[in-house]
């Protein structure tokens, strides 16, 4: 029997070009076409948008507690990116560690 | 017969020396547990408590979806079982004479919570507590507190 196939639509978009260019360098290192990564993003906004940061939290605890991975995919590149980007908060991870655990 | 793996507990630092202080003296180390962990020869664990301190320290580096994502993602990225004390029901409880037991050991708060969530676990199952700051924790617990560096030197041996 054969697969159904999904149904799809054909869009146009005008996008800046260092985005594009980002997300090609993407699809190459994940081995996906561009139209497949630009359909991952899109469904991953679309199912954002639609849950509530407390109905996420909720679900993803629970998969945490049951020991399997949240339903969400968690934008790893955007996490490491902003780290990348931004000044730690702490000098040191003995510092980090000392302060939370408010140890002397 | 082939030896299961080994199972251990991991504090906080492990994952913020991975995703913060990559410049940190014990990175390379630390990283070559977590690979260890990753491929599956050894087994981890962690707690809801650690889970949070980590999303804790980088929140100041970090937005709210990258924050829900660090903590929806955290166990699955490395391969790591979080443990919570006692049942869910969407909020996290602690015994207070627990917690006692332990700060009367000379333990601050949060070492106290993370120490009480490694006590109420299999210990005979667990081989150690690995912790950058495993002198905070030494003769403390049920179970032997290493570094990782300390377990990864045994693990050669």
């Amino acid at each position: 029997m054969k697969a159904q196939r999904k149904k799809t639509v054909s869009l146009s978009a005008r996008l800046p070009i260092d985005l594009v260019e980002r997300a090609d360098r993407l699809a190459r290192e994940k081995g996906i076409p561009r139209s497949e990564l630009i359909e991952k993003g899109l469904a991953l906004l679309v199912e954002r948008d639609l849950m509530s940061e407390e109905e996420r939290l909720r679900l993803a605890t629970q998969a945490m507690r049951e020991g399997r991975p949240a339903p969400m995919q968690s934008n790893w590149s955007r996490i490491e990116e902003r780290i990348r980007e931004t000044k730690a908060r702490f000098k040191t991870a003995d510092e980090a560690m000392a302060q939370i655990r408010k140890r002397k | 017969m082939t030896k299961p793996p080994e199972t251990v507990f991991l504090d906080t630092d492990v994952f913020v020396i991975d995703l913060r202080y990559t410049t940190d003296t014990h990175f390379q180390d630390n990283r070559r547990l977590l690979e260890e962990i990753r491929s599956g020869k050894v087994t981890g664990l962690t707690s809801i408590y650690n889970v949070l301190e980590v999303c804790g320290i980088l929140s100041f580096n970090l937005g709210a979806e990258e924050l829900l994502d660090l903590y929806a993602g955290l166990a699955d990225r490395y391969s790591v079982r979080v443990v919570f004390p006692g049942s869910w029901d969407e909020s996290i409880s602690f015994s207070l004479p627990d917690i006692f037991k332990q700060i009367r050991k000379k333990m601050s708060f949060g070492d106290a919570l993370v120490a009480d969530i490694v006590e109420r676990q299999d210990t005979g199952r667990i081989r150690a507590f690995l912790s950058w700051s495993a002198k905070h924790f030494a003769g403390k617990l049920p179970v032997e507190a290493l570094t990782p560096k300390e377990f990864l030197r045994r693990q050669d041996g």
